[in-house]
C-alpha cells in the first residue's frame, strides 16, 4: 500500500517538474530588464536569412545586431516552422512573440481565427518565381498542366492567378496543386508536374539542378509585390515596447548590412552573407547566389507596401479567402481601415527613416 | 453465431418495448442523451477556451452547411473532395486486405513462413506511415503516394490481427477436425480460416480506421483533383477552423458509416 501511494506521489512530483517546465519555456524569461524575445521563422527560407545575419556576431562587426541593441532573442518552441499559417498558430498558443513570416498567412490567420498579432516591419519583397519544365516553351504551353504552388492561401498562388490573367489563360484549364516547396523539384524532374511557383532558394534550386527555367519572376508577375513580414503579438508589444523597439533596430542594422553586402559581391561581407544563407538553407553557395538575385530586403513600411497590402487583403476577400464578416467581426470597417490598424508603422516611425 | 443473429431480429427493439409496456426505447434514449450531452459539452468548452480556434456547434454548422452547398476557393465541391479521398482510401486499404489477409493466414498457419516475415514487420511496423512520405513522392508520385501511405497505415493492423486469430484457433477444434479426417488445404480453409474471422474482421475495422487516419497527411503530398485532407489543410491555412470542424465532422460521419459497411458485412458474412 505505502508502496504505491509513494509510486503514486513520485510520479505526481516528475509530472510537475515537467509542467514547471513547461510552463517556464512558455514565459518569456526576463534578465535584469531585458526580455527576451521568443523568435518565429521559417525552415530554410532564405526570405528569413535576417534573423540569423542579427544573431551572428561577424556580421554585427564583433557583437552581434541583436546585441549592441540590448535584444536576448531565442527560438521560439518548435521554429524554425514549416509554414506561415503554423507561425501564425503558435502566435496563437502563445509561443512566439516575434516572428518573421509571409503577409498572407499574417493577414488570413488574423482576419479568420482572431489571431492577436500586427505588422511592425518588412522583411523582403519579390522573391519566388514560376519554374517551368522543359515541355514548356512559352505560357499557353501551362494549359492542360499541372503547377504546383506552396498553398493556395500563399502569395504564389495569387501571383499565378495574376500570370495567367496578364497571358490570357484560363486558370480553370490549369490544375493547380498544393505542395511543399522542398518537393516541387523532384516532381517537377519526374514530370509529374509542369511547372511549380515558390519561394527562394527552391526556384534557384532547380534552375541550377537543370531541371526546369524560369518563366517569370515574380516581380515580372506583379512588381514589387508584398512578401514576408515581421509581425509581433499584440499583447507582447503592449507589455514590452521597448523591446519591440530594440528588436527592429536590429532587424533594420540587419537588413541594410544585407542590402551592402549584395550591393558588393566582392566584398568579404558578401562572402560571410553567401556562408550564412548555406547553413541556413542547407543549398549550396552557387544556388543562394542565384536566389539572392531575385530578393530584395527591405524593412520600411512604405508607401507601395501599404498600397499592396490594401490590394492584396481586398483580392483575398474577393476570391472567398477571407469572409467579408470576418472584417467588421474583427473590429474594422473595409480594407483600408484594415491596413491602417493592423499594420502599426508607429514603432518604425519612432526609431526615423531606416 | 448464427444463431443469434436471427434470434435478435426476430424481435425488434420496438416490439419488445411494447411487450414491457414503455413507450420509450432506452437504447435510444441512451444515444441522445449521449449526443445531447457532447453538444453541451462542446458548447461549454468553447465558453471557456473562447478562441476561434475552437469553434461552437453553430458555427461549425454554417460552415458545413457552406462546404456542402457551395464550391470552395480552390475550386472543388465538397463532392469532389469526398470522392477523391474515398477513392484512394479505397485503393490503398484494398491492397492492403489483398495482400495482408492471405499473407496473414499463412503465416499464422506456417511458422517457419512467420519466422521469415516477422523480422520485416516487426522493423518496419513502428515507421510512421508518414515517414515514407519522401519516398513515396519520389518512387511513386502522383496518385499513387497517397494511396501508398494509406495503404502502409492499413495493413500492418490487418496483417497482425490475421496471423493472430489463426493462432488463437481453439487447439481442440483442430483436433476434432482432424479426428474427422480434416487434412491439409482442407483443414486450412474449412475450419482455420472460419475460425479466425473474428480477429480478420476486427484487423479489417482497425485498417479501415487507420486508412482514415492517413488519408490527411497523404494528401498534403501534393495530389490532383481535391480530396479532404487537402482541403482540411487549405482551410487551416487559411484559419477558417469552422470549415476544418466542418470537413473533420464528414470524415467523422464518413468513417462511421463505413465501419457500419464492414460490421454489416461481418454480420452477413457470419450468419451466411
Amino acid at each position: 500500500m505505502y508502496r504505491r501511494i509513494n509510486s503514486c506521489l513520485s510520479l505526481l512530483a516528475v509530472l510537475s517538474v515537467l509542467l514547471t517546465g513547461c510552463a517556464s519555456a512558455a514565459q518569456p524569461p526576463k534578465t535584469d530588464g531585458t526580455v527576451s524575445v521568443r523568435v518565429g521563422y521559417l525552415l530554410a527560407d532564405l526570405h528569413h536569412i535576417g534573423y540569423l545575419v542579427a544573431s551572428d556576431p561577424e556580421a554585427g562587426g564583433g557583437v552581434s545586431f541583436y546585441e549592441q541593441n540590448g535584444v536576448i532573442v531565442q527560438d521560439a518552441l518548435g521554429a524554425p516552422y514549416a509554414n506561415g499559417g503554423v507561425v501564425m498558430d503558435h502566435f496563437a498558443s502563445g509561443d512566439v512573440d516575434i516572428a518573421f513570416l509571409g503577409a498572407p498567412p499574417a493577414i488570413t490567420k488574423h482576419l479568420n481565427a482572431g489571431v492577436n498579432t500586427e505588422i511592425v516591419a518588412q522583411v523582403n519583397t519579390i522573391g519566388s518565381a514560376l519554374v517551368v519544365g522543359p515541355d514548356i516553351q512559352k505560357p499557353e504551353d501551362l494549359l492542360g498542366k499541372t503547377v504546383a504552388v506552396p498553398g493556395h492561401a500563399a502569395i504564389q498562388f495569387f501571383l499565378l492567378l495574376n500570370f495567367a490573367q496578364q497571358h490570357s489563360l484560363d486558370i480553370g484549364q490549369i490544375t493547380v496543386v498544393d505542395m511543399p516547396p522542398p518537393d516541387m523539384r523532384v516532381k517537377l524532374e519526374s514530370g509529374e508536374i509542369s511547372g511549380f511557383l515558390a519561394w527562394e532558394p527552391w526556384p534557384s534550386d532547380a534552375i541550377v539542378a537543370g531541371a526546369g527555367k524560369v518563366m517569370a519572376t515574380s516581380t515580372d508577375i506583379w512588381p514589387n509585390h508584398l512578401d514576408c513580414v515581421l509581425a509581433v503579438d499584440r499583447t507582447f508589444a503592449e507589455e514590452n515596447p521597448e523591446a519591440v523597439r530594440q528588436f527592429l533596430k536590429a532587424h533594420i542594422a540587419a537588413t541594410a548590412w544585407m542590402q551592402d553586402a549584395l550591393a558588393d559581391p566582392d566584398s568579404k561581407e558578401y562572402k560571410h552573407l553567401v556562408d550564412l544563407a548555406e547553413t541556413f538553407t542547407q543549398r549550396d553557395a552557387v544556388v543562394v547566389e542565384e536566389a539572392f538575385n531575385n530578393i530584395a530586403y527591405q524593412s520600411a513600411l512604405d508607401t507601395d507596401f501599404l498600397d499592396s497590402i490594401r490590394t492584396y487583403t481586398s483580392k483575398l476577400i474577393e476570391f472567398g479567402l477571407i469572409p467579408q464578416e470576418k472584417l467588421s467581426e474583427r473590429g474594422y470597417t473595409d480594407p483600408n481601415d484594415f491596413v491602417g490598424k493592423y499594420v502599426n508603422v508607429t514603432f518604425i516611425e519612432g526609431l526615423g527613416t531606416p | 453465431m448464427k444463431l443469434l443473429v436471427p434470434a435478435l431480429s426476430e424481435q425488434p427493439p420496438s416490439a419488445a418495448r411494447l411487450e414491457q409496456g414503455r413507450w420509450y426505447d432506452s437504447r435510444q434514449l441512451l444515444l441522445a442523451a449521449s449526443a445531447l450531452s457532447f453538444f453541451v459539452l462542446w458548447q461549454l468548452a468553447v465558453l471557456i477556451v473562447n478562441s476561434p480556434y475552437l469553434p461552437g456547434p453553430a458555427s461549425v454548422g454554417r460552415a458545413l452547411v457552406e462546404a456542402l452547398t457551395q464550391r470552395d476557393f480552390i475550386g472543388f465541391t465538397m463532392g469532389q473532395h469526398v470522392f477523391s479521398s474515398l477513392t484512394r482510401i479505397l485503393y490503398g486499404y484494398l491492397l492492403a486486405v489483398v495482400i495482408a489477409v492471405p499473407l496473414g493466414l499463412l503465416a499464422g498457419w506456417f511458422k517457419p513462413l512467420e519466422t521469415l516475415v516477422s523480422p520485416w514487420i516487426e522493423m518496419t511496423r513502428p515507421i510512421p506511415p508518414l515517414a515514407w512520405i519522401p519516398f513515396a513522392i519520389v518512387f511513386f508520385g502522383s496518385p499513387f503516394d497517397a494511396i501508398f501511405i494509406v495503404f502502409l497505415a492499413s495493413y500492418f493492423p490487418i496483417f497482425l490481427n490475421t496471423t493472430t486469430g489463426v493462432k488463437s484457433v481453439d487447439s481442440l477444434l483442430v483436433d476434432a477436425a482432424r479426428t474427422l479426417g480434416a487434412r491439409g488445404f482442407f483443414l486450412f480453409w474449412r475450419v482455420i480460416v472460419p475460425a479466425s474471422f473474428g480477429h480478420i474482421s476486427a484487423g479489417l475495422r482497425l485498417g479501415l480506421g487507420y486508412a482514415w487516419m492517413s488519408i490527411v497527411a497523404a494528401e498534403i503530398l501534393g495530389v490532383k483533383g481535391g480530396g479532404l485532407g487537402i482541403y482540411l489543410w487549405t482551410m487551416h491555412e487559411v484559419g477558417r477552423f469552422d470549415a476544418v470542424f466542418a470537413g473533420m465532422v464528414i470524415i467523422g460521419v464518413l468513417g462511421l458509416l463505413l465501419t457500419r459497411g464492414v460490421n454489416f458485412w461481418r454480420v452477413a458474412a457470419s450468419a451466411g
